[in-house]
């Protein structure tokens, strides 16, 4: 990901991003990220690039490295009398489980050393003493942290030069910086549509060519690569997702005068799905937890939202009753944790987000700082597996996070012309 | 009076009647060689010792019937004893045993099955 061109490149850049817009003086120390604690002068700056020379030429190292998750199931208990035990089944795609892990008659069980990035399916059985064993649970699903760069399971900020095409990284682990660029330029005409397109666990830098309907990759796992979804281009939006539940992002387009969807799975073939129209834009998630993207529009004017589930194929509605308006952008994301995404809107002139929490009951927060000039940037940034508030301001490069885990965070990067990758 | 020692053969089951499931088994063993043997005594002692059968020198098996609850589990376990012709009853032999499994009922799926990061 990091080579000469780009170091060079990148320490001029960084002395220009970290430091050109009159931050100084300020002691930054925030999860783990960088910390900036001096007025800077021409011998810091040396001492500086030292410090990113070395971080930098360590990224790939750290990049490799094997991250393990642990995530914590629980159960409620059977009432069967001659109840034995449970079995915990798990694996990276719906319904396909590799052997059970027996753990006993206990209703919670923490699986451990689970690959940070990748999709996992858990579900769990009962078995009696005759050890005759009960049909599966639920099943549910541990998404990876959207725009993982680093793969350690956590949201990494990531802003995308519109005029250059360069993207910027700064990884969670270790808070050390990284660059990219795919190498065709920037402009309006190039979006940034980060996903996980090699399934390796990995987000990968993507750009979509709003105009000719060509996506762009630069692979985490090596190599450089086009591909079309056959539709595309002018009239079109991407929409990237897991359509086909496999862990790996698919490419897809929506055709915002004819509410039509056009996907490419990964795991092979094409689909197409009719939902939506002029005034609605599409708000792809995964609302029903079964670890599959849904196709879902929402209504600008009115602020409605109608989904198609994967689960079912049947339709659904929601609103959050504040009317709609470009005021409101939408954000939908797991905010409450349960595994399904929330429908959810974003106040751009005053920075209120407002819920509709799939669990049930409106809700609305601040992260402190948000309204007019900020960017909601929602992300996994603590790790927890469940979306964090967060916004972007790009005049100034700075993210305010407030951690579904608790507390609030700070980090500087970007600024003018980079917007957040999301 | 030498101990004996039998084996348990499963025959076949007749379940779902309102008295619960018959389970038809075999039992054999080896021959004692006391010149006045007189019969076998077979008991089954999971539970209260209860007297299954009494079975004839020289006859060396015994088809029983046992009746357990419909879609349970267990098992059974049995002793022979050998008797001479003045009544003189044998110890217990070594135990016999059988278990089965008429529960064909799995248990409920585990409801509410949710997941954290930890």
């Amino acid at each position: 990901m990091v080579n000469l061109f780009h170091l060079i490149w990148f320490l001029k850049a960084e002395k220009r991003m970290l430091f050109g817009n009159g931050v100084k003086s300020k002691q930054i120390m925030s999860k783990g990220r960088i910390l900036l604690d001096k007025r800077v002068s021409g011998f810091s700056i040396k001492i500086m690039k030292i410090f990113l020379l070395i971080l930098l030429l360590t990224i790939p190292l750290f990049i490799q490295s094997a991250w393990a998750a642990n995530i914590k199931l629980t159960w409620d208990p059977n009432n069967e009398p001659d109840l034995a035990g449970y079995k915990v089944y798990y694996g990276t795609s719906s319904r396909t489980y590799g052997p059970p892990i027996n753990v006993g008659n206990v209703t919670t069980y923490t699986l451990t050393n689970l690959t940070p990035g990748k999709k996992y399916f858990i579900a769990v059985t009962a078995y009696d003493a005759s050890n005759t064993e009960s049909s599966f649970s639920n099943e549910v699903v541990k998404e990876p942290a959207p725009i993982d760069f680093d793969q350690d399971g956590k949201t990494d900020i990531a802003v995308y030069d519109v005029t250059n095409g360069w993207w910027f990284f700064l990884y969670s682990f270790d808070g050390s910086y990284g660059f990219d660029a795919i190498g065709v330029g920037g402009g309006a005409q190039r979006v940034s549509v980060a996903g996980d397109y090699d399934g390796d666990g990995k987000t990968d830098v993507a750009v979509y060519d709003t105009v000719y309907g060509w996506w762009l990759f630069h692979y985490s796992s090596g190599g450089y690569f086009y591909d079309h979804a056959g539709q595309g281009g002018t009239g079109y939006t991407a929409v990237p997702g897991d359509y086909d539940g496999d862990g790996v992002t698919d490419l897809a387009v929506y055709q915002g005068s004819t509410g039509h969807w056009f996907i490419q799975y990964s795991s092979g073939g094409y689909g197409f799905k009719a939902l939506g129209g002029v005034g609605r834009i599409p708000v792809q998630a995964d609302y029903d937890g079964d670890g599959t993207t849904d196709v879902a529009v929402y209504d600008v004017a009115n602020g409605w939202w109608f989904f198609q589930y994967s689960s079912t194929g049947g339709y659904g509605f929601d609103a959050i009753g504040v009317g709609g308006g470009s005021q409101w952008v939408i954000v939908p994301a797991d905010y409450d944790g349960d595994g399904m995404a929330d429908v959810a809107v974003y106040d751009t002139v005053y920075g209120w987000w407002l819920f509709h929490y799939s669990s049930g009951g409106y809700f609305y927060d601040h992260v402190g700082q948000g309204g007019t000039g900020y960017t909601a940037v929602p992300g996994d940034y603590d790790g927890d597996g469940v979306t964090d508030l967060a916004v972007y301001n790009e005049a100034s490069g700075f993210w305010y996070f407030k951690y579904s885990s608790g507390g609030y965070g700070f980090d500087s990067l970007g600024g003018p012309g980079k917007v957040p990758v999301k | 009076m030498k101990w004996v020692i039998i084996l348990l053969a499963f025959i076949t089951i007749f379940p779902g009647s309102a008295f619960g499931a018959t389970l038809n088994l075999r039992a054999t063993w080896t021959a004692n060689t006391e010149a006045d043997m007189k019969e076998y005594r077979l008991y089954r002692t999971d539970g209260t010792r209860t007297l299954i059968g009494t079975i004839p020198h020289p006859s060396t098996s015994y088809n029983f019937s046992v009746t357990v609850p419909d879609q349970s589990s267990g098992t059974l376990r049995f002793v022979l004893t050998a008797v001479d012709t003045n009544n003189n009853e044998s110890l217990d032999g070594s135990p016999a045993s059988y278990s089965y499994n008429l529960d064909t009922i799995p248990p409920a799926a585990p409801k509410n099955l949710s997941v954290q990061n930890q």
